[in-house]
């Protein structure tokens, strides 16, 4: 059960003067119930992959181009039926909402599924819960909500699909750090529970390192590196070369094992930092 | 007259939303409280950040300062003038510019230089004055190589210096920007916060940096946090990094280097809390290696 890429080149605006080349030669699989970062500097091809995955973009016609859904090659006629197993949040959702009232809004993907009431009922109430939605907003408006409210009542409507994959572009971008911890959080929940892989594009090497078990990087319309984050944050120079960098902590204690190699560099969350320091600090508790 | 450029005293800001009323069904309007008993001062030329999370009541306070909105109660005085007096609000918006949220949503210019020049226009500054004042604009915000571009052009951090080029050819006293970087990408930031901190120690502005992020408010001279339209507590950044306990009751989150040094100090280590930078930590923990308060262990 898989997502896979193969052989993908996506040029915009092709035999034109505003040609541009936005991805190269990319192969890549997601595995169900992976929880995979996407990070690269703006403009390096992240948004432009991710279209893929669900087809919003097609592979180029006469290329060797694939995307391979859980073993079915992608194609115009299956699109649909696709699109139900891998659900993608965009930048912003919440400027894509329009119904009335929260509970419309979550249950819009499902009114094409002939549900029962009760049925629909239920499927919406589930999905509100795992975003961390309580039971008396779904009646109100969308617009009485806050950002980050309005955020999860978005990504709500996506998950109500019961997707097998879920791509988040940039699902943190101008939350307050309540709001971001409550998406991540969500995010790795849905994986343990439902077994959903989730991609997750972000900026933040912080929370990149905090959350996902894979890590994809991207320069150039290429994919430059793929690993665990420890394998990807221990080539800081590298990361650096493209435009990216290592979380904070991660910087400081690579920094600090240059001077004191007995000082261990395999630092990459704040935990990671407190159990390094604790074991090397006078006092304590423990 | 005493060195306050803007004053809050007392101020109180509500709105009324209408809701379903649970008995009759019927829409009743219901008053929201957006700011509650809200009083501080900034001094000219201070650096003022204001931190809180979504919908704690900081862009509210943001437009308070400019006559976007008028108090519900309380007075809010920038430059000696009331903010309720109608007459004056020009002189007010002349002098305190905003820079928002989305970059998107503030660029009116086809191309950057349009964009700079807008304020002007409308001010009917002559032509050779406006060139030179635009060529000067974007010099300080790095941009002066983008003035023919199209805006739509520009990435995030750019548009928002654009907004701030704008806003400095008004030559303002006061710039007050609400969470103008939180669209933002790493780098967009840094350029953005570099940019305002350039503002007010060379040319004197007074900046009022409204944020969520915390490791933006490093350099700033006080900081102020906010939650549910109260004031939790105000201090210097450095006071602000060890109270920890009421940055996480305010919905916020120190860095990770500041993090780990709460967190230390939690379990019963007796280190400093107060480091704002990793530049900061990183001197500190030679520090406590040259002390032998940090030592290789064996196993």
């Amino acid at each position: 059960m898989s997502v896979k890429i193969e052989n993908i080149n996506c040029t915009y605006m092709p035999k034109t003067p505003f040609e541009k080349t936005a991805l190269y030669d990319i192969n890549v699989e997601i595995k169900k119930g992976e929880l995979v970062g996407i990070i690269g500097h703006t403009g390096s091809g992240k948004s432009t992959l991710l279209q893929h995955f669900n087809g919003l973009i097609m592979p180029p016609k006469n290329s060797d181009g694939k995307v391979i859904i859980d073993g079915e090659v992608l194609t115009k006629k299956n699109v649909r039926e696709i699109r139900k197993k891998v659900g993608y949040v965009f930048q912003y959702p919440e400027y894509q909402l329009f119904e009335e009232t929260v509970y419309k809004d979550i249950a819009f993907g499902l009114k094409k599924l002939k549900l029962t009431e009760e049925e629909e009922r239920s499927a919406v109430l589930k999905a509100a819960v795992t975003v961390g939605l309580s039971e008396d907003i779904l009646e109100k408006s969308v617009y009485d909500l806050s950002g980050g409210q309005k955020r999860r009542v978005a990504i709500a409507g996506v998950i109500v699909m019961n997707p097998d994959y879920l791509i988040l572009d940039e699902p943190a971008a101008g939350l307050d750090p309540a709001g971001k911890f409550d998406i991540l959080s969500f995010a790795k929940k849905l994986r343990e529970e439902r077994g959903t892989a989730v991609v997750i594009v972000s900026h933040s090497m912080e929370d990149i390192a905090e959350i996902a078990d894979r890590i994809i990087v991207m320069n150039d319309g290429r994919i430059v590196m793929d690993g665990s984050p420890c394998e990807i944050f221990s080539k800081k120079e590298k990361l650096n070369e493209i435009g990216l960098s290592v979380p904070e902590i991660t910087d400081l204690f690579i920094r600090l094992n240059a001077e004191f190699p007995w000082i261990s560099k395999e630092v990459y969350t704040v935990e990671d930092s407190v159990k390094v320091l604790a074991s090397l600090l006078d006092g304590g508790d423990a | 007259m005493n060195d306050n450029y803007v004053t809050l005293e007392n101020v109180y800001y509500s709105y009324e939303v209408s809701e379903n009323d649970e008995n009759s069904d019927a829409m009743v309007g219901v008053t929201q409280m957006a700011v509650e008993n809200i009083s501080f001062s900034v001094k000219k030329g201070e650096f003022i950040a204001i931190a809180g999370r979504n919908g704690s009541g900081k862009s509210t306070i943001a437009r308070l300062m400019n006559a976007l909105l008028d108090p519900t109660e309380g007075v809010v005085i920038v430059n000696g003038i009331d903010t309720k007096d109608n007459e004056k609000i020009w002189d007010i918006r002349s002098n305190v510019g905003m820079v928002f949220q989305n970059p998107d949503n503030q660029i009116v210019g086809m191309s950057v230089e349009e964009d700079v020049a807008f304020g002007m226009e409308n001010l009917g500054i002559p032509r050779d004055e406006m060139l030179t004042k635009i060529d000067k604009c974007l010099k300080t915000v790095k941009l002066e190589n983008e003035r023919k571009t199209e805006p739509h052009l520009l990435s995030g951090g750019q548009k928002q210096r654009v907004a701030i080029a704008g806003i400095l050819a008004m030559q303002p006293s006061c710039i007050v920007l609400d969470e103008a970087t939180a669209m933002l990408d790493p780098d967009g930031r840094k350029d953005v916060i570099f940019t305002v901190h350039k503002l007010n120690r060379e040319e004197g502005i007074t900046i009022i940096l409204i944020t969520h992020h915390m490791d933006e408010i490093v350099g700033a001279d006080r900081v102020i946090i906010i939650d549910e339209g109260h004031i939790l507590c105000s201090g210097t950044p450095k006071e602000i990094f060890t109270a920890d306990d009421v940055i996480k009751k305010a919905g916020l989150e120190l860095p990770q280097t500041a993090k780990m040094f709460n967190l230390l100090r939690k379990s019963g280590f007796d280190v400093r809390r107060d480091i704002l930078s990793a530049d900061e930590a990183f001197e500190y923990i030679k520090e406590l290696i040259a002390s032998g308060k940090i030592q290789r262990r064996c196993e």
